[in-house]
């Protein structure tokens, strides 16, 4: 396929149908909060996009190694030792959170009785 | 005092030591011109005036002590800079122009950012971007988009928004960036000046926002490539704390030199007044006694698929880690497009989609891959344009966020490659806006679209220019 084709096929893709359940599941395995609206807006637009990105399955890729990063890097290693000008005190660690006691991170709780 | 501040390194070092101006001139005139226009532009968030001038009259101070042997220790001594809101700045907000990140004031900088300093630049402040630099208009800011200077209707390209716009204003003399698919590139075309995406593994991300870590890369924008080579001299090299950079050594081009065009650029679809100006680039090239080769890179086409597939998956893995807990606010801080590109990636990483989607996706990469390398056996640099329209109206493609994904069309085989990329301004449209074009070269060549680079400059006697 050419760039032609590619950009006149745009307002003619097959949408992949992404449907509200969909979204929700997905929603929650984000831990992302989404009202009605924004799940209604999402499974369109995303069902648009997943549909556009559907047109990978045209490429044959048999026998083709996935890319995980470009510059064919392997196992980097370094010396197993604390880099004293590398870390933060704890004063500084903690300076940017909205709430802590005693030098902690306090977060809502996790576990609750009744579950 | 205000004054005109020079618009490349070399005249403003010039004028500092010539004691025409004091680097405390130079930061009075930014600010003033920042206080005067950006409540309109809008192309920086956050101003770091007493850092500004502390270090300002350090290199005053430094200038009388050591004269024109300050270069020496100091490569950027006296350039002002603004850094794009992802790059953590020690002390001074950081927000990658998301409200998750509203009040977030670092408590380390970015390798880049301390290796910029320890050369003499001054910090002027941070720049507006997309937040997360999610985007290629600047609209997805939470802060509210940034305007073109060129025309304040049209967007200035994104996500590096108020880098490019700024250099456009002149609030600065170089900015930073970063780029994951275009995204110093765009900003930089349409706001007329240069935009250099590094080889991947070139310049240490340590301290900058990751967006998607197989793709991001730590760029600058200048206004000529002589700048863009400096601060590059700088930014380069292995710092320990990014694992994806790599030891290299920068061969210097070879004297007659190849460019392709790749023919799955060059065709419908693309906007007639950007092929018309390219194809005149490419004469220019042509007279100067460069070989000019069509080429192909048949799978490039996907790469835009390929994008947003790796993308949005490497998102929402890399913004899972604001909780709201440690530091920022809490998930519903997160404005529309993070969220749009946090559920796309979900959904495209989980059980029962990872093989359809990313794994099909990383395979394609690896074709595109292979067909670059291969392109360059034949030729030395490959051009193409930065983008398939000129800039913009703001507003006309926040609705549709598909065809705002595809202006990013031409810019993702640099990235999916991984090689360097430099884009260049040229000329204007008939409506005033910036064109321009872009150069790509193999893994670890930039001399390479340096030269090139300088060669066009020359022979088209480029003159730096800011919006009026």
């Amino acid at each position: 396929m050419n760039l032609a084709c590619f950009l006149n096929t745009i307002y003619h893709i097959k949408m992949a149908d992404l449907k509200r359940s969909d979204i929700q599941k997905v929603a929650e395995l984000a831990k992302l909060n989404l009202n009605k609206k924004e799940i209604e807006l999402y499974s369109s637009q995303l069902s648009q996009v997943v549909g556009f990105v559907n047109n990978l399955s045209e490429v044959d890729t048999k026998d083709i190694q996935p890319t995980s990063q470009p510059t064919g890097l392997e196992n980097i290693y370094s010396q197993d030792k604390v880099d004293q000008t590398q870390t933060l005190d704890v004063s500084d660690a903690i300076s940017q959170a909205n709430k802590t006691h005693n030098n902690y991170f306090v977060v809502d709780a996790v576990l609750q009785k009744d579950q | 005092m205000i004054i005109t501040p020079p618009l490349s390194i070399k005249d403003t070092q010039k004028g500092l030591l010539d004691k025409k101006f004091t680097a405390v001139d130079l930061v009075d005139s930014y600010l003033d011109k920042i206080n005067k226009t950006n409540s309109d532009i809008n192309a920086v968030l956050t101003i770091s005036e007493e850092k500004a001038y502390d270090k300002a009259r350090n290199i005053d101070r430094l200038i009388d002590q050591l004269g024109n042997k300050i270069i020496s220790q100091y490569p950027l001594f006296g350039v002002s800079i603004i850094y794009k809101d992802n790059f953590l700045t020690k002390g001074v907000r950081t927000t990658a122009a998301s409200k998750v990140l509203q009040s977030y004031v670092p408590n380390y900088s970015a390798t880049v950012v301390n290796k910029l300093e320890e050369a003499g630049v001054i910090p002027i402040g941070k720049a507006n971007c997309d937040a997360w630099a999610h985007g290629s208009s600047g609209e997805n800011s939470d802060f509210g988009a940034t305007k073109n200077p060129w025309n304040q209707e049209y967007v200035p390209g994104g996500s590096s928004s108020g880098s490019g716009a700024s250099l456009a204003a002149n609030y600065a003399l170089i900015t930073t960036g970063t780029d994951t698919c275009g995204s110093i590139r765009l900003p930089a075309n349409y706001c007329y000046s240069y935009g250099f995406k590094p080889t991947y593994g070139a310049v240490p991300r340590y301290g900058i926002i990751a967006m998607a870590s197989s793709l991001d890369c730590v760029g600058h924008l200048a206004r000529s490539i002589s700048d863009i080579k400096r601060v590059f001299e700088v930014t380069r090299g292995i710092d320990g704390h990014d694992s994806t950079m790599k030891e290299t050594t920068y061969q210097q081009p070879k004297a007659r030199l190849r460019i392709g065009v790749p023919k799955e650029f060059f065709i419908k679809g693309l906007d007639k007044e950007i092929e018309k100006n390219i194809n005149s680039a490419i004469e220019i090239f042509k007279k100067e006694g460069v070989e000019i080769k069509q080429i192909s890179i048949p799978t490039s086409p996907y790469g835009i698929s390929v994008y947003y597939i790796i993308q949005p998956a490497e998102v929402s893995s890399n913004l899972a880690r604001y909780d709201g807990v440690r530091y920022g606010n809490s998930r519903d801080f997160f404005g529309a497009e993070a969220k749009r590109r946090i559920m796309l990636g979900t959904y495209v990483l989980s059980a029962g989609y990872y093989d359809a989607y990313y794994l099909k996706a990383m395979k394609v990469r690896s074709k595109i891959i292979n067909e670059v390398d291969k392109a360059f056996e034949e030729v030395d640099a490959i051009i193409s344009p930065v983008a398939p329209t000129p800039p913009f109206k703001l507003g006309e493609k926040t609705s549709d966020p598909l065809k705002m994904y595809l202006t990013d069309i031409f810019a993702a085989t640099a990235n999916m490659a991984g090689i360097p990329s430099v884009s260049i301004p040229f000329g204007f449209s008939k409506d005033k806006l910036p064109l321009g074009f872009q150069l790509m070269a193999p893994r670890f060549m930039e001399n390479t679209i340096f030269s090139l680079s300088e060669l066009f400059e020359r022979t088209t006697n480029y003159k730096p220019k800011i919006a009026k």
